[in-house]
């Protein structure tokens, strides 16, 4: 008997009903099963599943595998950081624990120390802002470069020059 | 997985683990060692790579053991991380094979060294095994080999239960098939 619409049928039943012994199937099924020889093999295999399945599971890891995970895991860092450079539990940092409060009032000492100790800048720079900031700057590469005797009838002494005059007017 | 196996990390030693001393690793390796390297060994294309793989899942264990919150249980999370590098490690090579040869479409049939290797019963059934996809592999591994519930390959593989049944179904399918047309082949040799 061969039949591929209910040998399809059958086949979809036989192997969502593995779970439960306990299933029968439709007796129109039934019927197909008995007669069909495809189908019978095809039971046969879906019983055969089970055993041949036990038997993967008799695979063991080969008896070093440990040790050889145990050196993995002890290696120094190489491509990527193991997570562990030494099996030991974690010892905390030598020296003296610093409290929270005083590591933060520490932290804002030394901001003010440090912002107290910048020049202060003139009301007219606060007004003139980044231009002021760029004269000054000019006026600095002028002493350094301008009069620099490597600079003579460079483009860059020209331009210089002329920002300094510009600046000059202002 | 014999039924004798102990399945469960006790507290303490998952507390060694995660302070990451060398007595948290060996008991988490002597608890489900034997049982991520089946996983590995069944879900990957070649048995040697299995051992690297263990060790590789057991390195990751140690390294993400910060991050296991206890809200699955830690078999659970522990076989998430094997199946998900195994089908890393499966989707690289398929990958570096793919743009190795570009040219060469993947078949299907036996190579050469699996067809030797198919004198040999148990590794005839794995290479059927392994000519599924990795999935549906790994739902038939965690399911028959692991004997797991579809609970827990449902929040292992972080997939529905009803998707863990239909993919057994098709697996236990394809695998009856390959056993009639393997059967076949046999009977015809054997007649002629």
């Amino acid at each position: 008997m061969k039949n591929d619409k209910t040998c399809g049928e059958v086949r979809e039943w036989l192997a969502n009903s593995r779970e439960d012994s306990s299933l029968r199937p439709p007796e129109r099924l039934a019927e197909h099963l008995s007669a069909c020889d495809n189908c019978h093999a095809y039971r046969d295999a879906l019983d055969a599943l089970p055993q041949l399945f036990g038997a993967l599971r008799r695979n063991q890891p080969p008896a070093d595998l440990f040790n050889r995970l145990q050196a993995k895991a002890n290696e120094p860092f190489q491509e990527e950081p193991r997570p562990f450079k030494n099996l030991e539990p974690a010892k905390p940092a030598a020296g003296p624990r610093v409290p929270l409060f005083l590591r933060a009032a520490a932290g804002l000492l030394g901001f003010f120390v440090v912002t107290a100790s910048l020049p202060e800048r003139t009301g007219k720079q606060q007004e003139q802002g980044v231009s002021s900031g760029t004269a000054e700057l000019f006026t600095q590469l002028d002493r350094d470069l301008l009069h620099s005797p490597r600079l003579d009838s460079t483009p860059e002494r020209e331009l210089l020059a002329h920002l300094n005059r510009l600046n000059e007017k202002k | 997985m014999t039924s004798n196996e102990t399945l469960t990390l006790d507290a303490n030693a998952l507390a060694s683990l995660r302070s990451g001393q060398a007595r948290g690793l060996e008991q988490c390796y002597r608890v489900y060692g034997a049982r991520v390297y089946r996983i590995c060994r069944n879900l990957l294309p070649q048995n040697t790579d299995a051992e690297d793989a263990t060790q590789e899942v057991f390195l990751k264990v140690m390294e993400r053991i910060g991050q296991f919150e206890g809200r699955a249980s830690f078999s659970t999370w522990l076989h998430r991380i094997a199946v998900n590098h195994c089908l890393n490690r499966i989707e690289k090579e398929r990958r570096r094979q793919t743009s190795a040869l570009d040219d060469s479409l993947p078949d299907s049939r036996p190579s050469p060294s699996e067809a030797s290797a198919l004198a040999e019963g148990n590794e005839r059934f794995e290479s059927f095994l392994r000519r599924l996809p990795p999935m549906q592999r790994a739902v038939l591994v965690l399911r028959e080999v692991e004997q797991m519930s579809y609970t827990e390959i449902s929040e292992a593989l972080e997939i529905p239960e009803g998707t863990v049944m239909s993919r057994l179904a098709r697996g236990r399918e394809r695998l009856a098939s390959m056993l009639i047309h393997r059967k076949g082949e046999s009977d015809s040799r054997c007649a002629s």
